[in-house]
């Protein structure tokens, strides 16, 4: 499948790119093309012109910050697949997307962007509270990540809109990312990620984010009400699933029914906050 | 727009148009027949080649993208490669052949990066390629030979 004509612009500098982007509504940005590429394949998009980002060096990074962590939008998955410094969930859960040769191209900014309902970094990045830095024709600024995604395929961005990066401020102490889906390298039917402060076995903080399992990624905040203040016994990640499973407002596809996905992503939480903890 | 890229170890110039996929320009304008165009939806593995080192999928790349880098395909040789393919050859790591450009590829990359890797490191290195004869067994067992 050959992808329609399109004018080629490598950028040499960001602001090069943001100046092209703003300037042409059909123009889409290029990273490492891993979702850009299928679709223009497809044909399911005819952009006027490609502005090639992905030599812009200096936007792959993974630089501890205080307690947390920034990272630049193009760090490839495979970058961050051997990251083994603080926020190690983001080593696991980048373990868990597609394939090898995926994982070596695709870049976390351009899969947070490209916003796919059923992508792994959504819901990795919202449970760890992060923030998205944009770059646009208006200068800089940072959306929390929950204010982000908006719908399938849709976020914050405005047009000329770029991310340029991900800032965590505080990595938890205790992170897993677990993902059901029907093979290897395949989407999620569900996944979720849980971030946990824990102190004398008790869960004083908890955050927990799914994706697959709705339009867009989102918190399970009711999953965590039940079981912030308590110990992880059994009975508690019981009521931890069965929060998250109602909570969740999933669609039936290709991949799985919406009862499947809601069941699955109970499932998912449970594990997510079992391995967290270790147990 | 001209591209240059050294493809196991030969550099050629060549002028590509932008929505030109590396998989064709490898196999079309290089003459690269190695490379295989398996489903040609990103999933199969078939038209893998390294680009610096790292495996990727031809047909998920602009052969633009790939202007200045280095490629290697199954047609390289050095004394990993060939070991490989002698391992793929008498362990009976293929039947029609079709992903064994992808597979070597992979494995190849894998050992490269890690020249012990456990069965389940060779399982991940290899999960973007897909076989439909050997049900896997067969080339987990030739890496693991070259591996040893």
């Amino acid at each position: 499948m050959i992808p329609p004509q399109f004018e080629y612009h490598r950028a040499s500098s960001l602001e090069e790119a943001i100046e092209i982007l703003s300037e042409d509504p059909n123009a889409k940005p290029l990273a490492g093309g891993q979702s850009l590429i299928p679709l223009l394949k497809l044909r399911a998009i005819a952009p006027s012109k490609l502005v090639d980002i992905g030599r812009l060096k200096e936007l792959s990074y993974i630089r501890p910050e205080g307690e947390g962590l920034a990272i630049g939008a193009l760090t490839t998955h495979w970058d961050l697949e051997r990251w083994a410094g603080p926020c190690g969930v983001l080593s696991e859960a980048a373990r868990q997307i597609g394939d090898p040769q995926i994982r070596a191209m695709g870049t976390i900014g351009g899969s947070l962007a490209h916003a796919d309902p059923a992508a792994d970094w959504p819901a990795v990045v919202l449970a760890l509270g992060a923030t998205i830095e944009i770059k646009g024709p208006s200068g800089p600024r940072e959306v929390p990540a929950e204010d982000f995604f908006q719908g399938p395929y849709t976020t914050a961005l405005q047009q000329g809109e770029l991310v340029v990066g991900i800032r965590i401020s505080r990595c938890p102490p205790k992170a897993s990312y677990v993902k059901i889906a029907r093979s290897h390298n395949d989407f999620a039917i569900a996944g979720v990620a849980a971030a946990l402060w824990v102190k004398d076995g008790v869960v004083e903080e908890a955050r927990l984010a799914a994706t697959g399992v709705g339009l867009k990624p989102v918190r399970l905040k009711r999953a965590e009400e039940s079981i912030r203040g308590r110990r992880a016994t059994a009975d508690v990640l019981a009521e931890v699933a069965e929060a998250a499973s109602k909570e969740v407002e999933p669609i039936s596809d290709v991949r799985a029914s919406a009862e499947y996905r809601r069941a699955m992503a109970g499932i998912a939480a449970r594990r997510a906050v079992r391995r967290a903890l270790g147990l | 727009m001209r591209i240059r890229v050294k493809v196991n170890g030969v550099l050629y110039e060549r002028d590509v148009e932008p929505r030109k996929l590396l998989v064709h320009f490898l196999r079309d304008d290089l003459g690269i027949k190695s490379v295989r165009i398996g489903c040609d939806t990103g999933n199969c593995g078939a038209c893998t080649v390294l680009l610096n080192g790292r495996p990727v999928k031809s047909c998920n790349l602009l052969a633009v993208q790939a202007d200045g880098a280095e490629i290697i395909t199954a047609d390289y040789s050095d004394e990993l490669m060939e070991r490989l393919k002698r391992a793929f050859h008498e362990r009976h790591a293929l039947q029609c052949g079709f992903c064994t450009s992808g597979m070597l590829l992979a494995s190849y990359a894998l050992l490269k990066r890690n020249p012990k890797p456990t069965e389940e490191e060779i399982r991940e290195g290899i999960s973007g390629v897909l076989c439909r004869c050997t049900g896997y067994q067969n080339i987990i067992e030739a890496v693991k030979s070259v591996a040893l």
